[in-house]
C-alpha cells in the first residue's frame, strides 16, 4: 500500500528539516527537493494504480476495517482516493517539485531558509491531505495546516510591509472563514453522528434536515472564500502578489484548487450527491434541493469570471495581475462544478465537470508558469511594475517565451492546454444555458486584454530599469522549461486527456452508481 | 533597560517554575489516563518557561536557550511521533501495534504501561509543543521594535 | 467528442461580432450630432473637438470621426467603469469580513428558503 507514503514522505521532510539544516547551508535545500522528488514519485503511482483499475482506494487508518468493533457503522479515519483525487495530488506534488526547484534559486538571497522549506512541505502535505481525505473531520485538519502554512509563507518575506499586511489580512479572514467550515462539520456530525463523508451522505438522504442544509451553506460560504470567488477575492489579490513567487506560483496554481473548489465538488458531489436527492425528491421525500445551490455556485462563478478578468485588465503590478486572472479562472472551474450540479446526470453536466477538473490541472500548470515567470522577472530586474518592464524579450529571451506560452495557454489559443478545458467549459454551459457561455465568452475578452498588455510590455521599446537584465540561473529556467513543455505536450493532444482521463474523472465524481458511498458500504455488507 | 523583575518574583519564580514544570510532566505522561494529553501538558511546561522569560529577562533567557538546539528537538518530536504512528504499517498507518502484540506498553488498561503507542506519541508531542511555544514565545520577546 | 474543427465556431461568433460591431457604428454614425469624416488618424476627444480634454487613458486612440461620436461616449462608460475597479485597493479587515459574511449570508438564504 503506497498511500499512506504521501503522507508520510513530506511530514518526515518538514519534520526533519531542523534537523537536517544543522549538517549544512546546502543539505537543506537538496534535502528539499528529494523529499519532494519522492512525493511526485509516490502521487504518480496512486494516480497510476487508480486510473488502471478504475477503483477507488479506501485507506483506514489504524486497523483494516472502518468498521468499530460490535458496531455497524464506520467509526475510523479513512482515506478515500477517486480519480479526481489522485489527479489533483499528482498536480499537487508536480507543481510542488518544480516549486522546490525554482526556490534554489529565487530563494538563495534569503535567510531562514530551513523555516522556508518546511513551510512549503508542510503546505504541500496539507493539500495532499486535503484531496485523499474520506474524513470530514480529518479534511479540516488538513485544510487548516494548509492554510496556517500558506499564511506563514505570504508573510514569509517579513521586511516588507505588504507581506505583513497581506499575511495578517489573510489570516484573520482565512480563520474565520475556517471557523464556519468548523461549524459546518460539528452541525453534521450533531445532527448524523459520523465524520465519514460517504457515510454521511446516506444518512443525510436518509433525513436531510434543515441542519444539514445550514451546514452545506456553511460549507459553500467559507469554500468559496479559500476558492477566492469574487465577493470575498480581495485576500487573493493581496496575498498572492505579496509572497515569494515560488509560493504564488502554489497559492494561485494549487492552493485555492485543493483547498477550495476542490472541496467544494467533494462536498457538492461525495455528501450531498445531486442525484440522490434528485431521486429523492422524486418520490416525495424529504431532500435537499441541490439545484439551488448549483444556481448559487453559478451566480458566483459568473460574477467570479467577470470581475476577476476585468479586474486583471487595469492592474499595472503584473503579480497583482495574474492575482486576479486567477480569481477569474476560478469562476471558469466554478461555472462547470455548477453546471455539473444543475445538469446532472445528463451529458452536458458530465462534460462540465469534466471540463472543470481539466481546467484545474490546466490552470495549476499555466498559473505555477506565469507566476515563476513573474519571479524570475523581479529576481533579475527588481521590479513588478508593468511600465518600467518594458523590452524585456531581448535580454531574456527564454522568460519571455515561457510569458508568450502561457499568456497564450490561459486566454485558451488552440494549440495550447488551456483551449481544450475552456472550450469544453463553454460547450458544456452552451447547451445548458447560452446566457452563462456568452458570460463565460465575455470574461476571456478581458483576460484577453490584460494579456495582451502584459506582452506588449514584454516586446516593447527598451526601458532604462532592464539594461543590466539577464536570464536567471539555471535552477529557475528549468522549471519553467518543464512547465513549457507540459503545457505544449498537453495542448497536442487535449481530446485525448479529455477522453482517458478527465471523463472518467468526472465519472468517478459525478458517481451515476453510488461508488463513493459503495466502497464504503463493502465494509458494512448489505446495509 | 532592565528586563528581568524584582527579587520577590525572581523568587517566587525559582520555587514555582520546578513545580509548573513537573506538574506538566504529568499531565504529558500520563496522557492516556487523565484528561490532558501531550499538547496540554506541553504548553503547561512551556508556561514554566514563559515564566523563566519574563523574571528572568531577554537577556538571561538569551544565554540559557539554545534556538538550534530547540529546533532540532522539536523535528525530533515530530519525527518520533511519525515514526512511532509507522510502526503498524504492516497493517495501517497508525495502526497500534504495540498494544496488540507488542514488546512494551502492552499492561492493563489503566495502569501507566499501556495504551501502546500513546504514551510515546504524547511524550512526542510533549517535546514538540514545548520546544515550540518556548521558540515562538523567545522569538517573539527578541522582537522589540521600540528599543533602540 | 470534438476536434478542431469546432473551433471554426470562434470564427462563425467573431463574424457575427463584426457584423454587429459595425451596424453600431452606423447608428452611432447617424444619432451622433456633428459627426463627419476626416480621414484616418482623427484624434478622438471627449467632447468631440475640445482638444484640452483627451480621455484619459486612451491617449493613443485615434479614430476616423470628429464630433460628438456616440462610441465615444461608450468608450467613456467603459472607461468609467475601469476606473471603479482601479480604485479598489487593499481594503480594511473588516470589508473583508463583511464581504464573508454577506456571501455566507447569500448562501444561507438561498438555501433555506429554496433548498
Amino acid at each position: 500500500m503506497t498511500l499512506p507514503f504521501l503522507i508520510i514522505i513530506p511530514l518526515f521532510g518538514a519534520f526533519s528539516m531542523p534537523i537536517v539544516s544543522l549538517l549544512g547551508k546546502k543539505i537543506k535545500e537538496y534535502w528539499a527537493v528529494i523529499v519532494s522528488g519522492a512525493t511526485l514519485a509516490v502521487s504518480a503511482k496512486i494516480f497510476y494504480t487508480v486510473w488502471k483499475t478504475n477503483e477507488i482506494i479506501l485507506y483506514t487508518l489504524g486497523s483494516d476495517s472502518p468498521i468499530g468493533k460490535g458496531v455497524k457503522f464506520p467509526i475510523r479515519i479513512v482515506w478515500e482516493v477517486d480519480l479526481f483525487g489522485a489527479l489533483l495530488a499528482l498536480t499537487i506534488a508536480f507543481v510542488g517539485f518544480l516549486a522546490v526547484i525554482y526556490s534554489l534559486g529565487y530563494m538563495k538571497h534569503d535567510t531562514g531558509l530551513e523555516k522556508y522549506y518546511t513551510l512549503i512541505l508542510i503546505l504541500e502535505l496539507g493539500m495532499l491531505g486535503i484531496v485523499i481525505t474520506g474524513d470530514i473531520f480529518n479534511f479540516y485538519v488538513f485544510l487548516e495546516i494548509m492554510s496556517i502554512a500558506s499564511y506563514a509563507l505570504v508573510a514569509f518575506r517579513n521586511d516588507t510591509w505588504e507581506g505583513i499586511e497581506a499575511g495578517i489580512k489573510y489570516m484573520f479572514v482565512g480563520s474565520l472563514a475556517s471557523s464556519f467550515i468548523l461549524l459546518g462539520i460539528a452541525l453534521l456530525y450533531g445532527q448524523y453522528g459520523t465524520l465519514t463523508m460517504s457515510y454521511l451522505a446516506i444518512k443525510i438522504a436518509e433525513n436531510p434536515t434543515l441542519v444539514a442544509k445550514i451546514a452545506l451553506a456553511f460549507f459553500i460560504g467559507g469554500l468559496l472564500f479559500k476558492s477566492g470567488a469574487v465577493p470575498v477575492h480581495m485576500w487573493l489579490a493581496d496575498a498572492h502578489p505579496a509572497a515569494p513567487s515560488s509560493i504564488s506560483a502554489m497559492l494561485s496554481g494549487l492552493v485555492i484548487k485543493a483547498g477550495g473548489v476542490y472541496a467544494v465538488a467533494r462536498i457538492v458531489f461525495g455528501i450531498f450527491n445531486p442525484g440522490l436527492h434528485a431521486y429523492l425528491r422524486a418520490f416525495n421525500a424529504p431532500a435537499v434541493n441541490m439545484d439551488v445551490i448549483g444556481w448559487v455556485i453559478v451566480f458566483f462563478a459568473c460574477l467570479t469570471l467577470l470581475v476577476g478578468n476585468a479586474m486583471a485588465v487595469v492592474q499595472t503590478d503584473m503579480k497583482r495581475l495574474f492575482a486576479f486572472s486567477s480569481v477569474g479562472q476560478i469562476g471558469y472551474i466554478l461555472l462547470g462544478i455548477g453546471i455539473g450540479t444543475l445538469a446532472y446526470g445528463t451529458k452536458a453536466g458530465e462534460l462540465a465537470l469534466a471540463g472543470a477538473i481539466y481546467h484545474i490541472v490546466n490552470h495549476a500548470l499555466i498559473k505555477a508558469l506565469l507566476f515563476l515567470v513573474a519571479g524570475a522577472v523581479i529576481h533579475q530586474v527588481g521590479t513588478k511594475n508593468l511600465n518600467e518592464l518594458s523590452g524585456l524579450a531581448k535580454k531574456m529571451p527564454l522568460t519571455t517565451f515561457s510569458f508568450v506560452i502561457g499568456a497564450a495557454a490561459i486566454i485558451g489559443l488552440p494549440p495550447l492546454n488551456g483551449f481544450a478545458s475552456k472550450w469544453i467549459i463553454y460547450e458544456s454551459s452552451a447547451m445548458y444555458n447560452p446566457v452563462l457561455a456568452a458570460i463565460a465568452v465575455v470574461g476571456t475578452v478581458f483576460s484577453l486584454a490584460a494579456y495582451t498588455r502584459v506582452l506588449f510590455t514584454f516586446l516593447g521599446r527598451e526601458s532604462d530599469m532592464i539594461k543590466e537584465a539577464k536570464e536567471p540561473e539555471k535552477s529557475m529556467i528549468i522549471p519553467m522549461l518543464i512547465l513549457v513543455a507540459v503545457i505544449i505536450v498537453m495542448g497536442l493532444l487535449p481530446w485525448q486527456i479529455s477522453d482517458k482521463i478527465m471523463v472518467p474523472t468526472a465519472r468517478m465524481l459525478e458517481q451515476l452508481n453510488g461508488e463513493y458511498i459503495m466502497a464504503l458500504l463493502k465494509f458494512i455488507g448489505g446495509a | 533597560m532592565k528586563s528581568d523583575m524584582g527579587l520577590i518574583v525572581k523568587t517566587m519564580a525559582r520555587a514555582t517554575i520546578p513545580l509548573i514544570g513537573i506538574f506538566g510532566a504529568y499531565v504529558v505522561s500520563h496522557g492516556h489516563l487523565t484528561p490532558g494529553g501531550g499538547f496540554q501538558g506541553g504548553a503547561t511546561i512551556a508556561g514554566a518557561g514563559v515564566l523563566f522569560i519574563i523574571a528572568f529577562g531577554v537577556g538571561e533567557a538569551k544565554k540559557r536557550i539554545n534556538k538550534s538546539l530547540y529546533s532540532a528537538l522539536e523535528g525530533l518530536g515530530g519525527l518520533v511521533f511519525l515514526g512511532v504512528a509507522m510502526l503498524g504499517l504492516s497493517v495501517a498507518f497508525f495502526y497500534n501495534t504495540l498494544w496488540h502484540n507488542g514488546p512494551i506498553f502492552n499492561g492493563k488498561p489503566g495502569t501507566l504501561l499501556s495504551a501502546g503507542y500513546l504514551p510515546i506519541m504524547n511524550l512526542a508531542v510533549g517535546l514538540k509543543v514545548y520546544t515550540g511555544l518556548m521558540s515562538a514565545v523567545f522569538a517573539i520577546a527578541l522582537f522589540r521594535r521600540w528599543r533602540k | 467528442m470534438f476536434g478542431y474543427w469546432d473551433a471554426l465556431y470562434f470564427l462563425y461568433a467573431f463574424l457575427i461580432g463584426l457584423i454587429i460591431s459595425y451596424l453600431l457604428m452606423k447608428w452611432a454614425e447617424k444619432v451622433s450630432m456633428g459627426t463627419r469624416r476626416t480621414g484616418d488618424g482623427t484624434k478622438i476627444y471627449i467632447s468631440g473637438e475640445d482638444q484640452d480634454k483627451v480621455i484619459p487613458h486612451f491617449e493613443h486612440l485615434s479614430g476616423y470621426f470628429t464630433g460628438r461620436h456616440v462610441m465615444w461616449g461608450l468608450i467613456r462608460g467603459v472607461h468609467r467603469m475601469f476606473l471603479v475597479f482601479r480604485r479598489e485597493h487593499t481594503g480594511l479587515l473588516t470589508d473583508y469580513v463583511a464581504y464573508l459574511l454577506i456571501t455566507i449570508a447569500i448562501v444561507l438564504g438561498a438555501l433555506v428558503i429554496g433548498g
